[in-house]
């Protein structure tokens, strides 16, 4: 069940109003509802998957109370390990087994040898990197003492399986959703109507940013050799800003659906693309993954505190796992290893926390400086982002290749696939130039709307919302496209 | 209390909205770029206000070559469902879903055929998207089908979905497709307005790779075959096309199986563009493009096809 289908916008009504009219206020059965509708949810998308779901949530319930009970050290170790293993063994069966094993075919028939180490014919269960990840902090977090075990299972199996954030997170924290799990939860007005702002601006993103700017990059990305340097610049342009209006806008409706039922999610986007140097722009990008890796994966490393040698090492590690969780790719293994590249600097010379505010924080324009660092790094980000959306290693490089021509400083064009006419979509890069220019305004807050029209008069207010509804239907996407980050 | 405020606030929103789209939808219903010729041939099938006992089916080369009106010269009564981009896919949930359950059977049944028949790509149409003609119980009955889709069932059946993209044109007072002569428009035959910028006497390389889909051979061959059980007797046409190379079409596929069928039924299979090619098909002055007939051509090729249909009714069965 996509977020922008008519089932879920059939399901989500019905949830929230049993949830709040069917419980009468008692906790135990909202938090069974949510269990129910959540699993119901997910079977939505393959039933059998669920099992997989259901069994990982019961591991790392029951691993997460053995860690708690050991009685030293080694067993609290085992139990750990044993839950990193088992976890760790599905995500690399369903999602990396392929990749390696062709990999690792590829590799002995550059040596010359000839070896099949048979592929498995398996769909990689959706979601399952992220409540892989939820529920692997909740072990870890148990081992380290921060965190008491949660010993009701459906309190426990509703914080991973929250369904707003099941398929594509947030990856949440059992120390800021399980509280929220376990301890009663009144309906409040304002944060009801901030959630439905919050989702009203993430459809917006998803169905006319994305899914528009996606008819383009596809086109442009599946033609590559067909186009000029300049259109393919333009291609590498509309992904990043799919890309981004797509996860970000899946987030925003994830947190605004979460937030209808009194719940708040982690935030997982803070405007990355008005970030000024890379690391803070993996501050501001999909921030419950960056700070999952920064915490237990980083840190556990050594993360900064030791020397030059290991922080690069540490660096590189960080990275290239991260490019790997997104995908069984070499592609996507060369977008880590390029973000790396792109930090390392700040890094070494310790500039990685130059820019902890906001850009031109309580201004409207920035200085000249700040304009060129953000554009300089969004430059550096969007050229990332051709390696992440290439289908190959050898297609992103011809893709690079072709797009630094002296066709580059051309006037870009996309071929109409039925009339073969050359066009350029002006109407709709105005659009995006209009959308950028609202997610600057509203970059201070939470998501770009969330105050916006608070001091107009309640009916223009109202118009308003009306407008960009009717907006989002004249001009958005329908085709019910899934989001980017389901496959991960 | 809050609760209550977020319910009714909440209604209110959702009325005004249903009350902007309401009037959209009513507006475009009538306001739209959509042939006018679809709405009036499915009114046909509903509402049966001509006199017919006989029909003529295909794709849009047939609605705009084949005039009713000048076949019904020698005896039948013709009306012509044929329709743009439909392929025996398109066809067999025509025929099971609405004909059959709408229409009384026919004695006649001209299907007009084409090389590119079974390539349903090419031939786009599925039944879903005229589902703003379907009577509700033919709807609903489809609704609850799982072998139709129902985004599509829903996108099509509303004016304000399925018009989407074109509320400018809406709002200009648009009304239908200025392509087509309305005012000739004779039972279901429609004759194109021709227009230079949209004439093409060439194909596109992708028309040479016409594709043959098994599947959609296997829907004709149901379909011959369950109009057959029906007693309907049917006549395989193909059109007159624009300067084809006759050797092109004797080496053609779907040519051979479309001959293969009408010879297994034993069905006339009037090919104009072969057996019965006449210097109709070298004369660009009957032609909106290569294989769609304009006005004049449609009138010459109906006279030709209603001597031809003339013999086979009076048992004068000709074969290739």
């Amino acid at each position: 069940m996509l977020f922008n289908s008519i089932s879920f916008a059939i399901f989500l009504p019905i949830v929230f109003l049993l949830y709040w009219f069917g419980t009468k206020g008692n906790l135990r059965l909202q938090n069974i509802l949510l269990l129910g509708s959540s699993y119901f949810f997910y079977a939505c998308w393959d039933w059998r998957f669920l099992f997989l779901l259901i069994f990982s949530t019961f591991l790392d319930y029951s691993t997460g109370i053995k860690i708690y009970e050991a009685t030293n050290k080694s067993k609290k170790k085992f139990w750990l390990w044993l839950s990193i293993s088992i976890n760790l063994g599905f995500l690399g069966v369903f999602k990396y087994y392929n990749f390696f094993a062709e990999s690792f075919a590829d590799g002995l028939y550059l040596l010359g040898l000839n070896a099949n180490m048979g592929t498995l014919n398996v769909i990689l269960p959706v979601g399952i990197s992220f409540y892989t990840f939820h529920g692997l902090s909740y072990v870890i977090d148990l081992y380290n003492d921060k965190i008491k075990p949660e010993r009701n299972v459906v309190d426990y199996s509703v914080f991973v399986s929250f369904f707003p954030l099941l398929v594509a997170g947030p990856i949440e924290r059992a120390t800021h959703l399980l509280p929220q799990i376990i301890n009663k939860r009144e309906f409040n007005y304002l944060k009801a109507v901030d959630g439905l702002r919050q989702i009203l601006w993430g459809i917006f993103k998803k169905i006319v940013i994305a899914d528009n700017c996606a008819e383009y990059a596809n086109a442009i990305f599946n033609n590559t050799s067909d186009y000029t340097g300049s259109t393919l610049a333009l291609g590498a342009l509309f992904f990043s800003l799919q890309i981004y209006g797509d996860f970000s806008g899946y987030s925003d409706i994830a947190l605004g659906t979460a937030r209808l039922f009194g719940i708040n999610l982690l935030r997982n986007f803070a405007f990355p693309y008005f970030s000024r140097d890379i690391a803070e722009f993996w501050r501001r990008w999909h921030i419950s993954l960056s700070t999952w890796f920064r915490d237990y994966l980083y840190i556990p490393l050594g993360g900064s505190k030791v020397g030059t040698g290991k922080k690069i090492r540490n660096v590189f590690i960080i990275f290239l796992v991260s490019g790997f969780w997104h995908g069984a790719n070499w592609t996507f293994i060369a977008w880590g290893f390029l973000n790396a590249l792109y930090i390392l600097p700040s890094i070494i010379f310790k500039t990685n926390r130059n820019n902890l505010d906001i850009a031109a924080q309580g201004k409207m324009f920035p200085t000249i400086k700040e304009f060129f660092s953000i554009a300089l790094t969004f430059g550096l980000t969007v050229f990332a982002w051709i390696f992440f959306r290439a289908t190959s290693l050898s297609h992103a490089f011809e893709y690079i290749s072709k797009m630094f021509t002296k066709t580059l400083f051309s006037v870009p064009y996309i071929i109409e696939p039925i009339t073969n006419l050359h066009i350029l979509p002006v109407k709709f890069i105005l659009l995006l130039v209009v959308f950028v220019l609202i997610e600057w305004i509203g970059r201070e807050r939470q998501f770009a709307i969330e105050v916006l029209g608070f001091k107009w008069n309640r009916s223009i207010r109202w118009g308003f919302y009306i407008l960009l509804i009717v907006f989002i239907f004249y001009t958005g996407n329908f085709n019910e496209n899934t989001f980017i980050y389901f496959q991960f | 209390m809050h609760m209550k405020a977020f319910i009714k606030n909440l209604s209110i929103l959702f009325f005004i909205l249903f009350l902007i789209f309401f009037s959209v939808n009513y507006f475009q219903s009538f306001y739209n770029s959509s042939p006018e010729h679809y709405k009036l041939q499915y009114e046909e099938i509903i509402k049966k206000k001509e006199k017919v006992n006989s029909i003529i089916i295909g794709t849009s080369h047939a609605t705009h070559s084949i005039r009713p009106s000048i076949l019904d010269e020698q005896g039948l009564n013709f009306y012509n469902f044929s329709i743009n981009g439909a392929s025996p896919g398109f066809y067999t949930n025509w025929f099971n879903e609405l004909f059959l359950k709408e229409y009384p059977i026919p004695e006649y049944c001209i299907f007009s055929v084409d090389w590119f028949m079974f390539d349903d790509e090419w031939l786009w149409r599925h039944f879903e998207q005229d589902a703003e003609y379907l009577p509700f119980s033919v709807y609903s009955t489809m609704f609850f089908n799982s072998q139709f889709n129902k985004k599509d069932l829903i996108d099509n059946r509303f004016p304000f979905l399925k018009y989407r993209k074109q509320l400018t044109e809406s709002l200009k007072l648009v009304r239908g497709d200025s392509k087509f002569i309305m005012k000739e428009y004779d039972k279901g035959f429609v004759p194109i307005k021709t227009e230079d910028k949209y004439r093409l006497f060439e194909r596109t390389e992708s028309q040479y790779n016409f594709k043959i889909k098994e599947n959609q051979v296997d829907l004709f061959d149901k379909l011959v075959n369950r109009l057959k059980s029906l007693k309907v007797k049917m006549i395989f046409v193909m059109t007159p096309e624009y300067n084809i190379d006759i050797n092109e079409y004797k080496g053609m596929r779907s040519i051979e199986i479309i001959n293969n069928i009408s010879k297994k039924n034993n069905i006339p299979f009037l090919n104009y563009n072969t057996t019965l090619r006449t210097d109709l098909n070298e004369n660009i002055e009957y032609f909106d493009d290569w294989g769609h007939m304009n006005a004049v051509g449609s009138l010459k090729f109906s006279t030709l096809l209603k001597d031809e249909i003339y013999k086979i009714t009076h048992n004068e069965i000709l074969n290739e």
